[in-house]
C-alpha cells in the first residue's frame, strides 16, 4: 500500500497551528515526509491545487513565522538524518544533516563523531528542541553570537527545492541573485528567509573545534547604574589572551531576577542555581571560552578587577566551569526569556485581548546604561513597569513590558510604536533578534528602510513567483 | 539447595515481607530438593506468636533482639548461624533487607545482590537477575561464593498468604543484651506515612515535575482524595520537597499494582516506570507527545493536566 | 573531624534515545557522547559535606574535607570545583577500567586509601549509582574497615569533635540517631542538596591547587563475589492510544467512559424507581 502523506487537518494536530509565540493559524492539510523525494511527491499535490505550503521545523519560534495561514502545513521534525560527516582538504569539518535535526540530536551527533580533537556547531539559541533548518531560516542568534558571530557563517552550502519540486545546490559565496540591479549571496537569501522562497532539503554544517575549557561568571550589584556600566565597559574592552575570549555577556535587571528566583520553586531545571539576594539590583553573567585555562584565568581576573571598581562584591560571584554546569546556566537564562510569557499567559485570564510585549534595542553607539535610561523616562511617564534582560556582547538589549490591565497594554503598544517612530534605526537593527514572521511584521515595516522591503519583494517575485511558501511572513505579497 | 529466609518482625510492615517473600519462595524455590527455614528477629515478647503465623516455611528459628539495628542483627547473626550449612540467604524487599543482605555476605566471604528479580538454581549455582542502568537493563548475574545473600526487589513476587499451619521452632535465643549499637547515643523514631496505601491501592494517581509547584501538588492531591485514589509523585517531585519523600514512586520508592494509574504531568523516566510497570492500565496525560511516558502508557491525553484533571473531577463528583 | 567524601560521574542515559539502546559482545552501552554529570546522591553527599564545613565554626570543631573520584582524567574540571568550594584535599585514583559492577574492587581501594595513606573519620557516599544500580559500596567499605554504617542518611547535623547527628530514612520512617564517629554514612534522597557554586574569588585562588593523583595500580584490587553474564534491554512500550477531543473537557469524559467508570470509578446510585 503506498504511504499516505497528505493528512487532512482534524483534532489530532492541533498542536501544529501554532509555535512559541501562541499565535493560532489555521491550516487545511499536514504532512510529515522523511525525504527529499516525499517532500517531491507532496510538492506535486500542492502545487495541482495552488496551495500555499507552511514549513515547519521544531516550531520553538516566538514570532509565528512556523505559523500557518492557511494551505498546507509540511513539518519536517521526520527529517532528522544526519547524512555524512567528512573533513574537506583544509581541514575544516562539515556535517551534512537534514533540516528537522534539533540540535539535541546535532550535538549527540557530534559528539559522537570520532575526531582527535571534540567540535561543535557555533549557533546555540538556548531552546535545544529548535531545528537546524529553523535555526538557519530565521538567522537564529545564540548567546555567543559576539564572538561566533551569525549562524548563517556556520553553514557552507544548502540544498533547495523551489515550488516547482527543481532541486539546486547552493555553496556560500558561489551562487548569486541579481535583485534590483545588486547581485545578493543565493545562499544568504535563504538562510534567514523564513521559509518564503522554498525547502530547504538539506545543510552542510561547518564545524568548528570546540573550546576545551568554558568558564560561567555571574557577577551581582546592588546599584543597576553600577551593573549597566559593568556592562558597558565589558563590551568596549578587548579582552582576548591567547585565542580565549569572552563569548556572552548576558543582562538580568531585578524585575527578571526576582520572577526567576520564584520560579525556582516551579521550575526543577533551574532549581540547581543558588538563590539570589532580593537586595541585588542586577546580574551580568559573563562567557569565557578557550583551550588554555591560565588565559581564562587571566580574562576572569581581569573581570574581577572591573567588577570591584563597579562595586561588584567579589563574594558574591558565581563561577561555573565546565559543560555539565555551563548548561545550568544557560538553562536559568533561558528561563528569563520566559517570564514575560508567564506574565502575560497570568493577565490574558483577566483580558484575553494582552498579548506579549517585548522590544529589541540594538545598543550600538550609545551603549546600555544610556538606553535604559532613555527608555525608562518614557515607561515612568506612562506608569508601565517592564523587565530588562539583553545579549550585551551581541548589543542587543530586550524590552518586556509587564502590563497589569488591558489599558496598560494599550499604552505599551503605543509607546512601541512612539519608539519606533523615534529611534527606527535601533529598533530595525534589533528586529531581526528573534525573526520577524508574522507577530513582529508590522513594526518591521515601521522600521526598516522602503528600498530593503523592495528588494525582499523582488526577491520573493523571482524565487516564488505564485507566492506558495510561508504566506504572511515578513512582507505582505498583493 | 538450602535457604534461609530472613523475617523482621519488628517491622510494622512485616506481614507484606512475610508474604512477598513466601511468593518468591513459590515462585523460584518450590521444588523438592529446595530445603527452607526461616530466622525470624523480634523485639517484643507478646509478638512471637502472631509472628510464627507469618513464618513462610516450616522450620524457624527465633531471635529476640532489644530492636532491629544493623550492627546487632549482624552479631545475632554470627552467634546463631552456621553459614557453612546455609547455601542461600533471602532478605525482603526494602533498606533493611539489602543492607544487611551485603555485609552479612562480606561476613561469611559469599556473593550478594541486592534488589534481585528472578533467581535459578541449577545445582549449588545461582543465577540472579536485577535492574541497572536506571531500569532500562535487566542484568544477569552469576553468583560464585557461598552463601549466596540476596535482598528482594520491591514487587520482585505477588504477596500470596502463608499457608503453613504447623512451624517447628528449631532453636530460639535471647540477644537482647547485645551491644554492637553502642557507637549510636541516642536515637529519635519519627514515624512518618509509609508507602504501603500506595501499594495496596487499585486508584493511583501520580504527579510527576510538569506539576510545577508545591501549590499545584497539593490541587492534585485534593482531586485524587475526592476520586477516591492514592496520590504519588515522581522522585523530582519528592526531592524538590513538595511532598514528604514516602510518596515517591519508582526504584527508590513505591512499587505500585494499581487496576488504573494516571500519570499526570510525568516525562517518564525508567527509574520511576519501574513503580508503576505493574499497573493493569496506564494513562498518561502529558503536553508533550514525545515524552517517553507516552509510549509506556497503555492510553494517553495530549492536553495540560490539570484542565483534564478538573474536568474528570467535575464528571465523577457532580 | 576528617571527612572523605567518595564520588562519580555517571552518564545521563535518560537522554538516550530508544534507538542508543544496544548492548555490545562485551556488554557494554555506548554512552561515550553522553556528558557525565555528577551522580545525584554524590552531589548531595558533596554538599552535606559542605554543610558540616560550614558549621565547623560555630560549634568550634575542625572539619578537613577529602573529595575522592576513581576516574580519568575528564573528571579533572569538577575536581577543580570542589578545590574552588574548599575541599581541602582533592583525589584522583586515575582508571580507565570498566568498574560499572565492580563495588568490592572499589570498596577495597577506599579501604586502602583510608587505612594506609589518610586516616578519616567519616565516609560519605552516596547509595548507589543508576548505571551499576549496586547499592553495595557503602557496605563492602563498612566490613572491609570494620566501621558501623548508617544508610538512607538525608540529613546530617555536627554535634562535636567525634559525634554527628544523622537523620536517615527507614523502610517505615525517620530515624533520628546520635552516633560517634567513625563511621561509614551512605546518602539516599536528600531533598534540596544541590551543590553549590564556588565564587570566582575562590575559583582563582584555591580551584588550581593540585589534584591527588594517584594510580589504580597502587591498589590491591578485591575480587567481585558476584559474575555478569549477560545485560538485556527493557522495552517499556504499550499500546500508547491518544484520545482524541476537541477539549479537556471531552478527553476526560472519553477517558471516564472508557477506562474508568466500570472499574476504579464505579457510581454507587440509588435505582430509579
Amino acid at each position: 500500500m503506498k504511504k499516505q502523506l497528505i493528512h487532512s487537518m482534524d483534532d489530532t494536530y492541533h498542536e501544529y497551528l501554532r509555535d512559541e509565540s501562541k499565535m493560532r493559524g489555521a491550516a487545511d492539510s499536514i504532512s510529515f515526509p522523511e525525504s527529499e523525494a516525499e517532500i517531491g511527491n507532496i510538492l506535486r499535490v500542492t502545487r495541482e491545487n495552488r496551495m500555499p505550503v507552511t514549513i515547519q521545523g521544531g516550531k520553538t519560534g516566538v514570532v509565528g513565522s512556523a505559523v500557518p495561514s492557511r494551505g498546507h502545513i509540511m513539518n519536517l521534525s521526520l527529517m532528522n538524518k544526519v547524512k555524512s560527516f567528512f573533513i574537506a582538504e583544509a581541514g575544516e569539518a562539515f556535517l551534512k544533516v537534514e533540516p528537522g535535526i534539533t540540535l539535541n540530536e546535532l550535538r549527540k551527533a557530534i559528539d559522537r563523531l570520532e575526531t582527535p580533537k571534540a567540535l561543535f556547531w557555533p549557533p546555540d539559541p538556548s531552546e535545544s528542541t529548535a531545528t537546524v533548518g529553523g535555526i538557519a531560516s530565521t538567522d537564529a542568534k545564540g548567546i555567543c553570537f559576539h564572538l561566533y558571530g551569525k549562524s548563517t557563517s556556520h553553514i557552507s552550502g544548502i540544498r533547495v527545492m523551489n515550488a516547482e519540486g527543481s532541486i539546486r545546490d547552493l555553496k556560500s559565496g558561489q551562487d548569486a541573485i541579481v535583485i534590483n540591479g545588486k547581485s545578493k549571496d543565493l545562499q544568504d537569501v535563504y538562510l534567514g528567509g523564513e521559509g518564503m522562497y522554498g525547502v530547504i532539503t538539506e545543510l552542510t554544517l561547518r564545524l568548528m573545534p570546540k573550546p576545551r575549557e568554558i568558564w560561567g561568571i555571574g557577577f551581582f550589584f546592588e546599584d543597576r547604574e553600577d551593573g549597566m556600566s559593568f556592562s558597558d565597559q565589558l563590551k568596549a574592552t578587548s579582552f582576548e589572551v591567547q585565542g580565549a575570549n569572552i563569548a556572552a555577556i548576558e543582562y538580568l535587571d531585578h524585575t527578571i531576577i526576582n520572577a526567576l528566583e520564584r520560579r525556582k520553586n516551579e521550575l526543577t531545571k533551574i532549581k540547581h542555581i543558588p538563590d539570589v539576594a532580593t537586595r541585588i539590583a542586577t546580574m551580568v553573567y559573563v562567557e569565557i571560552h578557550g583551550d588554555q585555562e591560565e588565559a581564562i584565568e587571566e580574562i576572569a581576573e581581569a573581570l574581577m578587577t572591573i567588577g570591584s571598581s563597579f562595586n561588584g562584591d567579589p563574594d558574591q560571584t558565581w563561577a561555573f566551569s565546565g559543560e555539565p554546569e555551563i548548561d545550568k546556566m544557560r538553562n536559568f537564562l533561558h528561563a528569563a526569556a520566559e517570564i514575560a510569557i508567564l506574565h502575560v499567559e497570568k493577565v490574558r485570564s483577566e483580558d484575553h485581548r494582552i498579548t506579549k510585549l517585548g522590544i529589541d534595542i540594538s545598543l550600538e553607539g550609545d551603549g546600555l546604561k544610556t538606553w535604559v535610561s532613555r527608555i525608562e523616562k518614557t515607561l515612568q511617564k506612562e506608569n508601565l513597569k517592564a523587565g530588562y534582560w539583553g545579549h550585551i556582547g551581541s548589543n542587543r538589549l530586550h524590552i518586556d513590558i509587564l502590563p497589569g490591565s488591558y489599558g496598560e497594554f494599550v499604552k505599551g503598544r503605543t509607546l512601541f510604536e512612539t519608539w519606533a517612530e523615534r529611534f527606527p534605526a535601533s529598533l530595525g537593527n534589533a528586529i531581526t533578534s528573534y525573526g520577524i514572521g508574522k507577530l513582529k511584521k508590522s513594526i518591521f515595516l515601521k522600521t526598516v528602510s522602503k528600498a530593503y522591503i523592495e528588494d525582499l519583494h523582488q526577491m520573493k517575485k523571482q524565487l516564488d513567483k505564485h507566492n506558495l511558501w510561508n504566506p504572511g511572513n515578513m512582507i505582505e505579497v498583493l | 539447595m538450602i535457604f534461609k529466609a530472613i523475617l523482621n518482625g519488628s517491622s510494622p510492615s512485616v506481614a507484606a515481607q512475610a508474604e512477598e517473600l513466601n511468593g518468591f519462595i513459590r515462585k523460584h524455590l518450590s521444588s523438592g530438593d529446595n530445603i527452607g527455614s526461616t530466622i525470624v528477629f523480634y523485639a517484643k515478647k507478646e509478638a512471637k506468636n502472631a509472628l510464627l503465623g507469618l513464618v513462610p516455611t516450616e522450620s524457624v528459628k527465633l531471635v529476640r533482639v532489644a530492636r532491629y539495628q544493623p550492627e546487632n542483627i549482624l552479631e545475632a547473626l554470627q552467634t546463631v548461624e552456621n553459614a557453612e550449612k546455609t547455601h542461600l540467604y533471602l532478605f525482603p524487599s526494602g533498606f533493611a533487607g539489602s543492607e544487611i543482605a551485603v555485609r552479612w555476605a562480606c561476613r561469611m566471604k559469599g556473593s550478594s545482590l541486592v534488589q534481585v528479580k528472578q533467581i535459578e538454581c541449577s545445582g549449588a549455582q545461582l543465577i540472579a537477575r536485577k535492574t541497572v542502568y536506571a531500569n532500562h537493563v535487566l542484568g544477569t548475574f552469576k553468583l560464585t561464593q557461598k552463601p549466596y545473600c540476596i535482598s528482594l526487589a520491591k514487587g520482585s513476587a505477588d504477596r500470596q498468604a502463608i499457608t503453613i499451619r504447623d512451624k517447628r521452632i528449631v532453636t530460639e535465643h535471647d540477644l537482647t543484651g547485645l551491644q554492637k549499637d553502642r557507637f549510636i547515643k541516642h536515637s529519635n523514631w519519627i514515624p512518618t506515612e509509609t508507602t504501603q496505601d500506595l501499594e495496596a491501592a487499585t486508584f493511583l494517581i501520580v504527579g510527576g515535575r510538569g506539576m510545577h509547584s508545591k501549590e499545584n501538588t497539593q490541587r492534585l492531591k485534593k482531586i485524587a482524595d475526592a476520586l477516591g485514589a492514592a496520590f504519588g509523585v515522581s522522585r523530582p517531585v519528592a526531592m524538590s520537597a513538595w511532598t514528604p519523600l514516602h510518596r515517591m514512586i519508582g526504584v527508590s520508592g513505591a512499587m505500585t499494582k494499581p487496576e488504573v494509574c494516571i500519570a499526570a504531568g510525568v516525562s517518564g523516566a525508567a527509574a520511576f516506570y519501574a513503580g508503576i510497570e505493574k499497573s493493569k492500565t496506564i494513562v498518561a496525560i502529558n503536553t508533550d507527545i514525545r515524552a517517553p511516558i507516552i509510549k509506556a502508557a497503555d492510553v494517553a491525553i495530549i492536553d495540560d493536566y490539570k484542565a483534564v484533571m478538573a474536568e474528570l473531577a467535575k464528571i465523577v463528583l457532580c | 573531624m576528617n571527612i572523605l567524601v567518595c564520588f562519580t560521574t555517571v552518564p545521563e542515559v535518560e537522554m538516550l534515545a530508544d534507538e542508543d539502546w544496544v548492548i555490545d559482545k562485551n556488554l557494554q552501552i555506548d554512552t561515550s557522547f553522553l556528558k557525565p554529570t555528577l551522580n545525584s546522591y554524590d552531589e548531595s553527599a558533596l554538599e552535606i559535606a559542605l554543610t558540616l564545613s560550614d558549621a565547623s565554626e560555630s560549634v568550634k570543631v575542625p572539619i578537613e574535607l577529602t573529595a575522592l573520584t576513581i576516574a580519568g582524567s575528564g573528571a579533572t574540571t569538577l575536581l577543580k570545583t570542589l578545590n574552588a568550594l574548599r575541599f581541602k584535599r582533592v583525589v584522583r585514583i586515575d582508571s580507565q577500567d570498566d568498574l560499572r559492577f565492580r563495588p568490592m574492587a572499589i570498596a577495597s581501594i577506599l579501604t586502602q586509601y583510608v587505612f594506609k595513606l589518610a586516616p578519616q573519620d567519616v565516609l560519605l557516599l552516596g547509595r548507589q549509582t543508576h548505571i551499576g544500580e549496586n547499592a553495595r559500596t557503602h557496605l563492602l567499605v563498612a566490613e572491609m574497615l570494620g566501621w558501623p554504617c548508617i544508610t538512607q542518611a538525608i540529613r546530617i547535623e555536627l554535634v562535636d569533635m567525634n559525634h554527628l547527628m544523622v537523620t536517615s530514612q527507614m523502610d517505615d520512617g525517620l530515624l533520628r540517631q546520635q552516633i560517634q564517629t567513625p563511621c561509614v554514612l551512605s546518602i539516599g534522597d536528600a531533598p534540596n542538596t544541590y551543590m553549590r557554586v564556588p565564587t570566582l574569588k575562590d575559583r582563582l585562588r584555591y580551584g588550581k591547587q593540585p589534584i591527588e593523583t594517584l594510580s589504580i595500580k597502587d591498589f590491591q584490587l578485591a575480587d567481585e563475589t558476584e559474575e555478569l553474564v549477560d545485560l538485556e534491554v527493557i522495552h517499556h512500550e504499550r499500546a500508547g492510544i491518544v484520545i482524541e477531543g476537541k477539549s479537556p473537557e471531552e478527553k476526560a469524559r472519553k477517558l471516564y467512559e472508557a477506562h474508568l467508570k466500570r472499574s476504579v470509578l464505579v457510581k454507587e446510585r440509588p435505582a430509579k424507581i
